[in-house]
């Protein structure tokens, strides 16, 4: 089943279902939860807290594996971490103990590791992430520790990390979640700006509608848990957007489509 | 960036100069006998006077004491890294060690002089007994303090264990375990002191315990004092340390 064609998904979730702990006191947080997405894809995906977005990507990435159903990317089942993808979270999770740029080479120093290559590449290394940096406006930054950083740069910086190896597949759960809204709305732009040029995929978790309308193509919500895909809406806005579009009527009528189907909860679904 | 301001550097001595002052004249004015609270004249007298001694037992204190931590802290360490790493290990070994510490130390000296005699040793076993335990839980806190999403990170990247381990387990650990040191190493001192007090011929602990037995209380001040001046200035000098390799950890 590893036969790959043009139309074969990047990613394809078949009826999947993820169940954590055992017994009483186990959790059903995903079933019967399908979703394809195309290669290049801009997916977001929102819904209430704790229906299960954040172990939607943790299956992705391959950090756990589903209790039924099955995950594949490339047409491959994922049964263990692949690498292919970059993470970035609310939290910029960074290394306090490391200056910006040393932060940002991570991912490549341990895909350097696992090739048993050495040092010899730190200096490319570098030199990759000096240029994403200053991509996401971090110029002059690349020395400094993330304290001295404020919590805009060190979600840069993050993504910086998240994207440095170059991965097919970018996980981003609530990446901006905890910024004030001007610097949430700079860095749209900058997520945008970096997705066209590296026409990566991408899976966005966000709480904000408007954000996952803006940047999407398709934006999915899923139910309270157990957490499966109850909408889908294709946003068909031309790229680049910006960020006048959001006070477009049609825009709007998309948010608004959105909201009613977060609203209703799981029984109002069945009538 | 970290510079303390001009008064935060003078409160300290403000403080101690304040506190020598209202010792001197409060003994001065309640007419207190040097054998019951010496004025600090008296002690400073005395410091000059057996000097030669002070000295000596001071050194002898000061050695043990650091033989005591450096064991204190290779164990610590050792202890903490595995107690930090494996599940296992923490079940098994955090109550006894736990009890362990709860045991008051000077109780431990009496069985010490019997398998070792008089001396250096037992205060040396002391002294790393009582200083040994806040370096585990240290070390252990600090592996524990990896954030889950940084763990995704690098296993999402196919980092295994011992790879998330080197790379965030061991430099997140370095506050907390540079953050014990410098109050192990004043504890060792407590250790070192309580089993020479009990049992041994040499250290600033005998001196004292000698020096009391005739009565000779400002002599027993000036051991506290030398005391205390140790272990200022081993704490400082690792506070230093700490500040020097763990600067990110701080604001
Ligand atoms: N490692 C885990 N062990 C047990 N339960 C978990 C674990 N991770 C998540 N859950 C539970 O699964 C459900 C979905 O969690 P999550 O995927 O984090 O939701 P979301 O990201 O939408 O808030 C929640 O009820 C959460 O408590
Ligand atoms: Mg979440």
């Amino acid at each position: 089943m590893s036969t790959e064609t043009p139309s074969t998904p990047l990613v394809n979730f078949d009826n999947v279902a993820l169940r954590y702990g055992t017994g009483t006191e186990s959790i059903l947080a995903l079933e019967g939860l399908n979703l394809s997405i195309r290669t290049g894809e801009f997916v977001a995906v929102v819904g209430m807290s704790g229906c299960g977005k954040s172990s939607l990507l943790k299956l992705m990435s391959g950090l756990v594996r589903p209790t039924a159903g099955s995950v594949t990317i490339h047409g491959q089942e994922v049964t263990k971490p692949l690498g292919i993808v970059g993470m970035a979270f609310q939290n910029p999770s960074l290394m306090p103990w490391r200056r910006a740029l040393e932060n940002v080479i991570l991912p490549l120093e341990i895909k350097s590791e696992q090739r048993r290559l050495h040092s010899g590449d730190a200096r490319e290394h570098k030199e990759k992430a000096r240029e994403l940096l200053s991509k996401v406006g971090l110029a002059g930054f690349e020395d400094k520790y993330p304290k001295e950083l404020s919590g805009g740069m060190k979600q840069r910086v993050s993504l910086c990390r998240a994207l440095i190896h170059q991965p097919e597949l970018l996980l981003l759960d609530e990446p901006f979640g905890a910024l004030d809204a001007f610097t949430r709305e700079e860095l749209w732009g900058v997520l945008q700006r970096l997705h066209r040029e590296t026409g990566c995929t991408v899976v966005l978790i966000t709480h904000d509608l408007t954000e996952s309308v803006y940047l999407a193509d398709t934006v999915h919500v899923m139910s309270p848990r157990p957490g499966h895909l109850v909408y889908g809406a294709e946003v068909p806005f031309e790229r680049p957007r910006n960020l006048d579009d959001r006070f477009n009527v049609a825009f709007t009528q998309i948010v608004a489509d959105l909201r009613h189907h977060i609203a209703k909860g799981p029984e109002a679904e069945a009538v | 960036m970290n510079s303390k301001s001009l008064q935060e550097r003078l409160a300290p001595w403000v403080v101690i100069i304040v506190v020598f002052f209202v010792w001197e004249f409060g003994t001065r004015a309640l007419g207190l006998q040097p054998f019951i609270l010496p004025k600090p004249t008296d002690v400073y007298a005395s410091l000059i006077r057996w000097w030669d001694q002070i000295q000596f037992h001071a050194v002898h204190t000061l050695t043990t004491t650091v033989t005591g931590f450096a064991i204190a802290v290779a164990l610590g360490i050792t202890l903490g890294l595995l107690v930090g790493y494996s599940r296992l290990a923490y079940h098994a070994l955090y109550p006894i060690m736990i009890g362990f510490n709860s045991v008051p130390k000077v109780a431990l000296v009496p069985v010490l002089v019997i398998w070792f005699g008089i001396g250096t040793v037992p205060a040396i076993i002391t002294a790393c007994a009582i200083s040994f335990f806040p370096i585990v839980v240290n070390v252990a806190t600090g592996l524990a303090t990896v954030e889950p999403e940084l763990e995704d990170v690098l296993r999402s990247l196919g980092a295994k264990r011992h790879d998330i381990f080197l790379k965030v387990g061991l430099p997140s650990a370095m506050p907390y375990f540079f953050a014990s040191l410098k109050v192990s190493v004043t504890l060792a001192f407590v250790g070192t002191i309580i089993s020479e007090t009990v049992a041994s011929n040499r250290g600033v602990g005998y001196l004292m315990i000698a020096a009391s037995g005739r009565f000779d209380v400002p002599l027993v001040f000036a051991g506290l004092f030398v005391i205390a001046v140790m272990g200022i200035v081993l704490y400082e000098g690792f506070a230093y340390m700490e500040r020097k390799l763990t600067g990110w950890a701080y604001r």
